[in-house]
C-alpha cells in the first residue's frame, strides 16, 4: 500500500458511509495533480519524503475528514457557550451548598470530625463538578445538533432576566437568599429590590430539582456516605437507619416527583403568563408535599419520632422545650415536619387562591 | 508603531472568508474541475487551500448553486464543477451585495 493510500483510508474512515467513494475518489485525483504538478517542476519522480510533504500540506486526515461534515464543528458553538458557562456555575453553586450543607450536618450529629469531614466534602464538590460539567456538556451537545435551537436563546424579555444577574457572582449573601426565598437578583445595589420573574423561578426551580435528583438517585456524588453508614445514634434513635428506610420506601416516589416538577418547570418557561397553569401545578405540588409530610407524621419510620397525638401534647412539647432551652433532635423534626406540612396547607390556599382570579401578586408589574 | 503580524493575519483571514464564495461562484461561470478551480483562483491573487476548496464546492452544489458531473481528462476521471441556474442568479445578486460594499467601504476609506 503506497502513501497515498494509506493517507485516503484514513480520511474514508472519518466519513459518512454513502459520501466515502465519492470524496475519496476527488482527493485522489487532486492530490495526484499535486504530485504531477511537483514532477514536472523538479523534471523527476518525487520521493516518498517529497510525496509526503504534500499530504501534510493537504491537511491531517481528521482534519479534512471533518470539513466534509455537515454538522456544527464544535461541541458547544459560541451562541451556546455563555449559557452552558451560566448553568455550569449555577449547578456549581448548588453543589457547594448541599455539600456544606451536608459536611455541617455531619459534624454538628458528631458523624464524623471536622478535619475529614471537610476532606471528603472537597472530593465530593470535584467528582460533582466533573459530573456537572459532564452532563452540561452532553445537553449543549445534543443542542447544537438541533435544526431549530431553542427558543430561550433568542425570545427572552429583560424583566426575566435577574437570574442572570446572581449567575455573575458567588455572592454569599445572594447564594442565601436564592436558596431560602427563590430570589436570585443582586440586591448589593442600592436600588429597589424587585422578586425574581416566573420564567427565573421556573428556570431556577428547574436547574434545583435537576441537581436534586442526580443526586437522589447517585448520579452525583455529593456524599460519602449512605444513611445505612451514618453514625447518627441519638438518644437511643437510630436516624441513619430511619433515613435508609425513608429513602427506601420514597426511591421511586421523588424521582416521579422531580421528573414532574422539571418538565411542569420548563413548561412554566414556555408560558411564563400563564397564572393559572401555574397555579394548577403548585396546588397538584402542594397536595403532593401536604401528603408527603402527613406521611411522615403519620405512617412513616420517623413517624415514631416526631408523632403527636393532638395539639395540646404538640404545645406541651414545645413549651416544655422553650422553657428547657434544650433543643432535642426529636422536636426540632417534629417542628420540621409540623412547619412543612403547614407550607403545604397554605402553598395549596394561595394557588388556589390565583387558580379562582388569575391574579398573581408575584409578576412583575408591566 | 509596527502592526501585530499574528492579529493581522487572523484578521486578513476573517475579511477574505466572505469573499471566497462569491469567486468561487464567479470562477465557475466556466466549467471546470477542483485543481483547476485552485489554479484558476490562485492566478488571480486568490490562493485557497484545498481542504478549504473542495468541502466548499460540495457545500455548494449540496445548495443546488453548483452541478457537477464525473468525466475522463487526461487519462483519470475528475469531477467537473458549474455554476447551476440558481448558482448564477446567486451570483447576481451577491455581486451587487458586493459591490454596494465596496462602495460604502471606498467611502469610508
Amino acid at each position: 500500500m503506497d502513501l497515498i493510500d494509506r493517507y485516503l483510508n484514513a480520511v474514508a474512515a472519518q466519513l459518512p458511509q454513502d459520501q466515502r467513494a465519492d470524496i475519496v475518489a476527488e482527493l485522489r485525483d487532486m492530490i495526484l495533480s499535486r504530485f504531477e504538478e511537483k514532477e514536472e517542476a523538479l523534471r523527476r519522480p518525487l520521493t516518498e519524503a517529497e510525496q509526503e510533504e504534500i499530504l501534510r500540506d493537504v491537511g491531517h486526515p481528521l482534519s479534512v475528514a471533518a470539513r466534509y461534515g455537515s454538522g456544527p464543528q464544535h461541541v458547544v458553538g459560541p451562541e451556546l457557550y455563555p449559557w452552558w458557562m451560566f448553568g455550569v456555575r449555577a449547578g456549581l453553586i448548588a453543589i457547594v451548598a448541599i455539600t456544606a450543607i451536608g459536611a455541617l450536618v455531619r459534624i454538628l450529629i458528631g458523624d464524623e470530625e471536622v478535619g475529614r469531614a471537610i476532606g471528603q466534602a472537597f472530593h465530593s464538590i470535584f467528582n460533582g463538578a466533573i459530573m456537572l460539567i459532564g452532563f452540561a456538556t452532553i445537553g449543549a451537545f445534543v443542542i447544537e445538533r438541533q435544526k431549530e435551537k431553542p427558543s430561550f436563546l433568542r425570545d427572552w424579555r429583560v424583566k426575566d432576566l435577574g437570574l442572570f444577574e446572581f449567575g455573575g457572582s458567588l455572592n454569599a449573601e445572594a447564594v442565601s437568599r436564592g436558596l431560602s426565598e427563590g430570589d436570585w437578583t443582586l440586591k448589593t445595589s442600592p436600588r429597589k429590590a424587585r422578586r425574581a420573574s416566573p420564567m427565573a423561578r421556573a428556570v431556577g426551580s428547574a436547574v434545583g430539582w435537576s441537581v436534586v435528583l442526580l443526586w437522589w438517585i447517585g448520579w452525583l456524588p455529593l456524599t460519602h456516605t449512605t444513611p445505612e453508614t451514618l453514625n447518627a445514634v441519638v438518644r437511643g434513635v437510630d436516624y441513619g437507619q430511619i433515613l435508609s428506610q425513608i429513602h427506601t420506601l420514597l426511591y421511586w416516589p421523588v424521582i416521579a416527583f422531580g421528573l414532574a416538577r422539571i418538565v411542569f418547570d420548563v413548561a412554566r418557561v414556555a408560558r411564563p403568563d400563564g397564572v393559572r397553569f401555574t397555579a394548577l401545578g403548585d396546588i397538584g405540588f402542594g397536595l403532593a408535599e401536604g401528603a408527603l409530610f402527613g406521611w411522615l407524621w403519620l405512617y412513616s419510620p420517623l413517624s415514631k419520632v416526631v408523632f403527636v397525638p393532638t395539639v395540646e401534647a404538640f404545645a406541651a412539647r414545645v413549651t416544655h422545650t422553650v422553657q428547657d432551652g434544650w433543643w432535642p433532635l426529636s422536636t426540632v423534626l417534629m417542628l420540621c415536619v409540623a412547619f412543612g406540612f403547614a407550607s403545604a396547607v397554605v402553598k395549596v390556599a394561595r394557588s388556589a387562591f390565583r387558580l379562582v382570579t388569575g391574579y398573581d401578586g408575584r409578576l412583575p408589574k408591566g | 508603531m509596527g502592526i501585530d503580524i499574528e492579529l493581522f493575519e487572523s484578521m486578513r483571514l476573517e475579511l477574505r472568508r466572505g469573499s471566497l464564495v462569491l469567486a468561487v461562484l464567479a470562477c465557475l461561470r466556466t466549467e471546470r474541475y477542483g485543481y483547476t478551480l485552485r489554479q484558476a483562483l490562485a492566478a488571480d491573487g486568490l490562493e485557497m487551500e484545498e481542504s478549504t476548496l473542495y468541502p466548499l464546492l460540495r457545500r455548494l452544489e449540496s445548495q443546488g448553486l453548483l452541478e457537477s458531473e464525473w468525466r475522463e481528462e487526461e487519462k483519470r476521471k475528475k469531477r467537473f464543477y458549474r455554476l447551476s441556474p440558481g448558482g448564477a442568479s446567486m451570483l447576481a445578486a451577491l455581486t451587487d451585495e458586493w459591490r454596494g460594499i465596496n462602495a460604502s467601504l471606498d467611502k469610508i476609506l
